[in-house]
């Protein structure tokens, strides 16, 4: 009775709406062919989604019923399963360029995909321990490894996107867990050396962004009163990247350097990833303030659009509901992840407060990447539209953190 | 932060969807990018005097765009009223493609000459399914000769394609052998693509600079093969019918003028593309044509490797090299088996200078009984038998050194006698090498000692020449080394030395002869020697499968191609051939301008 009273119904509305606009987007993108192969696609894709969309709410069901306080008990035997899933994906032999699926009968499983939910969950349970503190390094240090590791595995499948996913929900989680800025500032300031030292060597032949930033760095060290001891160690570190990194930088195969830059700017690939940017573009920006209509799509059946029924899917999006119709979609990740905001500063359970921050951050990150990607203002990395791309994997973590946002919701004066 | 990131976005969008609305809208609704793949032409391959030996041409192909089988039938119906052409064939080669290929467009003319190119240019309108495409394709103008060395391209596999982490596409075309495979990293170049903007009604816009990349070509080698000698080597050995092996190189560096495999084939075939009756030919060729036998054949080192039996001996002090040891009546009894001799009469009484000036087995199976297992294959190993010697080709095969532990795993610890090192002392036994090895030996004794890294390419263009390391054959020094040199400059300029008649009056050589039993046939025929004898430059190894005694085929062919070699006045003649281009047209075609305006890519939509 009391989860019903307190089930927030406005989330699964959200979640609602844009499942069924995903499910009718893949019908758009497999409706526009018209041969046999656009037949046969159409018919695997959309009822694949179907079965997909089926499974998430079995999966959402799962998240909510059972108590939260059970999943945090489960952390660690989840966590152990989806690295032990990582390890044996990168065993298999390579599908393709890359190592990120398993084929179980018809379906791609991403483990990947699952990792997130699992990540979260560790790092939930560790920060809200009765005595955690993420500024002790008893605290942090445990959360940072067991960030670096799936990190590192998922970066060598290579998955640079979903390595940047785990990054995406951690800062916001041990921020909310009372972590000092200047603490972030250690964190985030050497992965922001590296792409600027990487960016200025190999794209814009430019070092002055790096100098900028180190004495940025200092700047804010100093407004944020830090110790010497502290602002010493952050320039060394950041100034010991810029003369490390690129030693190690040349020690990397071609491929893999371009694998870099390209992620970082995808105007230098113009083979691949410009390619797919600026094909995306022409669709959105063709669609105009109204869209071109429903099914109406003209790029997506010219084959222009690359992974459109998966990545850039909200090329597709943009092109037939247009403006009005982004922005729509945009107002209700935004509504759905201020709802999980709020939730958090509702709960009573620290677990269950850090879960809340941590779904509404996974949402933000990977609506801002993938939107950004395909307008051009964020790095080509492949990261799907959440309920809205096409994807098993994607779809049940997606409903699976809808549940459990509406678990913590429902049980918000539990402990 | 949230909200930073979705006001970026919102930016975007608005700056995307209304305000640059008209100019996406009209983008979509009239025009489409079309993108040409340009081809990075591959890198030459040049002699020591630069001449180009291996470069690229183009190639026009005429192809089908095809949707369904009755297109590409209609179009060979229309097509064969003014162009001979085989119908049968080609709807034959046409339904062996779509089902290799599937839904590719189908080059009907694979090779096509001017006069189909320019009819089916002047009819484009007749023909709506008809293109006209032109790619680079890499062209031997040597055809058969070094073609071990240099090896072939080929179109790339699906697994290429994936181990290549984005360098290839499928039809482009990646080294499948010698040089070419070597260094494909090299050679590749890299593809560019020029994206055009089109009209719906065709017509072209221009260019798109921000999509559009120039093609890099990719690097030259520049070989220490001196071709004109190469050619040669290949033109001496081609008096012989039998497959032979032979290798030049330089004492000093290792770089290797000439290198010979014969029998050969044509590595234009493959670069157009194999059909499978040709290469079930070649592989099913008793000669084995394909077979590289500088690198993959190993052949018992037979009286060769009684220079490394002597490096031992005197080395370890087990003969006194003045003392007359035997006395050959051309039989060796050892228990109750007789060795012979290869000369029944005998060769008297010999010491170890006349045994290797001779060649006497006798000699030679009374060292083999006193000397231990592991010493030999030190010596052996020394002179690098037991592994490969790292030369610069992709397939490489090691020699064989039988140690004690070898024997033992093979035979059981009391399962084999000395006996077995009477038959290794005159390198018939276990031993076996490559024609890359025994070159090794003799230029191990020219150069003082010392085992050089053999290696084709000296350098790649705009790269430093390679500089391989070497090492000391522990023994090959001090009085050692000037006996061996003073038995191998015997074996030419002795009365009695088995390659004395082919002693040239002008040039001093030092050589050594061998006959290497063969259980499957006639004997096969070694020589190898280094040249001039007092200030060594070059040592070569030649080997003619079942020609006879050493002395008899493969040491008059070092003569000859020695003779040619230190002809005066040749070598300065080569450098002066330096300054012309071996086929001027080539190089030009190589301009990414040329290339551009030849049309040469692919286009894809």
């Amino acid at each position: 009775m009391k989860l019903a009273r307190n089930f927030d119904w406005v989330i699964v509305l959200c979640a609602g709406i844009l499942t069924l606009v995903g499910l009718s987007i893949v019908f758009s993108v497999s409706h526009s062919i018209g041969d046999a192969h656009a037949e046969w696609l159409r018919g695997s894709y959309f009822t694949r989604q179907l079965l997909w969309v089926g499974m998430g709410l079995l999966v959402m069901l799962v998240g909510f019923a059972v108590p939260f306080r059970v999943f945090e008990t489960l952390a660690y035997a989840a966590y152990a399963a989806c690295l032990t899933l990582l390890v044996v994906v990168l065993l298999l032999p390579a599908k393709g360029e890359t190592q990120r699926w398993f084929v179980v009968g018809p379906l791609a499983i991403q483990p990947s995909e699952f990792t997130k939910v699992a990540v979260l969950l560790v790092w939930a349970r560790i920060l809200s321990g009765h005595r955690a503190d993420p500024n002790r390094p008893r605290t942090l240090i445990p959360v940072l490894i067991l960030f670096l590791v799936p990190f590192a595995l998922v970066l060598k499948q290579p998955d640079l996107g979903t390595a940047m996913v785990f990054a995406g929900i951690l800062l916001p989680v041990l921020f909310w867990r009372g972590f000092r800025g200047l603490h972030i500032l250690f964190l985030l300031s050497p992965l922001v050396s590296s792409v600027l030292i990487i960016y200025g060597e190999n794209v814009t032949h430019n070092p002055w962004p790096f100098g900028i930033f180190i004495v940025l760095i200092l700047v804010v060290a100093y407004l944020r009163r830090a110790f010497l001891i502290e602002s010493v160690s952050l320039v060394v570190a950041n100034v010991g990247i810029g003369l490390f990194l690129p030693v190690f930088w040349n020690h990397l195969k071609p491929y893999q350097q371009n694998r870099v830059t390209n992620f970082l700017d995808p105007d230098s690939d113009k083979l691949g990833a410009g390619w797919q940017v600026i094909q995306s573009k022409i669709a959105i920006g063709s669609g105009g303030f109204g869209g071109k209509g429903y099914l109406e799509g003209t790029q997506k059946a010219l084959e222009y659009l690359p992974a459109k029924h998966t990545d850039f899917i909200f090329s597709v999006l943009g092109e037939e509901l247009g403006f009005v119709g982004a922005l729509a979609i945009l107002f209700v990740f935004s509504v759905l992840i201020t709802r999980a905001l709020m939730a958090a500063q509702k709960m009573k359970s620290e677990f269950a407060a850090t879960l809340c921050v941590g779904i509404a951050s996974y949402f933000a990150f990977q609506v801002f990447i993938n939107i950004g990607m395909t307008t051009g203002i964020a790095p080509v990395a492949g990261i799907p539209l959440p309920f809205i791309s096409y994807g098993g994997s994607s779809m049940l973590v997606s409903s699976f953190f809808i549940g459990l946002l509406l678990n913590c919701a429902a049980r918000w004066s539990e402990y | 932060m949230l909200g930073f990131g979705f006001a970026a976005i919102l930016i975007r969008l608005l700056a995307l969807q209304v305000v640059h609305h008209q100019e996406y809208a009209q983008f979509a609704r009239d025009n489409q990018l079309q993108r040409e793949r340009l081809q990075g032409p591959r890198g030459l391959i040049r002699d020591r005097y630069g001449r180009v030996i291996v470069d690229n041409t183009i190639n026009f192909q005429v192809v089908v765009q095809w949707r369904s089988r009755d297109e590409v039938v209609e179009t060979v119906r229309h097509l064969s009223a003014f162009i001979p052409i085989d119908s049968t064939r080609a709807f034959a080669r046409f339904d062996a493609w779509q089902k290799r290929y599937g839904r590719v467009a189908f080059p009907l003319f694979p090779d096509a000459d001017k006069f189909v190119i320019s009819f089916v240019r002047e009819n484009a309108d007749d023909y709506p399914y008809l293109r006209v495409e032109s790619r680079l394709r890499r062209r031997y103008p040597t055809r058969g000769v070094a073609a071990h060395v240099l090896g072939y391209v080929g179109e790339v596999t699906p697994e290429d394609v994936v181990a290549g982490h984005g360098t290839y596409e499928s039809g482009d075309f990646t080294g499948k052998a010698g040089l070419e495979k070597q260094y494909e990293d090299k050679l590749r170049g890299t593809p560019g693509q020029r994206a055009m903007e089109i009209t719906a009604n065709g017509t072209s816009l221009g260019e798109v600079p921000e999509l559009s990349t120039a093609p890099i070509p990719g690097r030259d080698l520049h070989l220490s093969l001196d071709f004109e000698m190469q050619e040669f080597l290949d033109s001496l050995l081609a008096t012989h019918d039998n497959p032979s092996a032979a290798v030049v190189l330089d004492v000093k560096t290792g770089g290797i003028i000439a290198a010979v495999s014969r029998p050969s084939y044509d590595p234009n075939e493959f670069a157009r593309g194999v059909s499978t009756s040709m290469l079930g030919g070649l592989l099913g060729d008793p000669t084995k044509p394909m077979f590289n036998r500088i690198t993959q054949a190993r052949y018992a080192p037979a009286s060769t490797f009684k220079i490394v039996v002597t490096t031992a001996a005197l080395q370890n002090g087990l003969v006194d090299p003045g003392r007359v040891l035997t006395y050959c009546d051309g039989t060796h009894r050892f228990g109750n088996r007789v060795f012979r001799c290869w000369k029944e009469e005998g060769h008297g009484g010999m010491n170890l200078m006349s045994a290797i000036i001779n060649s006497c087995d006798v000699y030679f199976y009374r060292i083999g009984e006193m000397m231990d297992v592991d010493v030999l294959a030190a010596s052996a190993s020394a002179y690098g038998l037991d592994r490969k010697t790292g030369i610069d080709l992709p397939i490489e095969v090691a020699g064989n050194v039988p140690t004690r532990r070898y024997y033992d795993k093979r035979f059981g610890k009391r399962g084999w006698t000395q006996g077995l090192m009477i038959n290794n002392a005159i390198g018939q036994g276990e031993y076996l090498a490559t024609v890359l090895h025994v070159v090794r030996i003799a230029a191990a004794v020219a150069n003082g000692g010392w085992l050089v890294q053999p290696r084709f390419v000296d350098h790649v263009d705009g790269e430093p020449s390679v500089e391989l390391p070497r090492e000391r054959v522990p023994g090959l020094e001090g009085s050692t080394l000037t006996f061996i040199r003073r038995a191998m400059l015997g074996v030419v300029d002795s009365p009695g030395g088995t390659a004395h008649w082919t002693e040239l009056p002008w040039l001093k050589v030092a050589g050594k002869t061998g006959t290497a039993q063969n259980s499957r046939g006639d004997h096969h025929s070694w020589y190898m020697a280094y040249a001039p004898a007092d200030d060594p430059e070059i040592a070569l190894a030649i080997l003619v499968e079942n020609a006879g005694h050493g002395g008899d085929v493969s040491a008059p062919v070092a003569r000859d191609f020695l003779a040619e070699y230190f002809r005066p006045g040749r070598r300065e003649g080569s450098v002066v051939s330096r300054v012309q281009p071996a086929s001027p047209a080539l190089f030009d075609s190589l301009s990414i301008d040329r290339l551009r305006a030849a049309g040469v890519g692919r286009m894809t939509p």
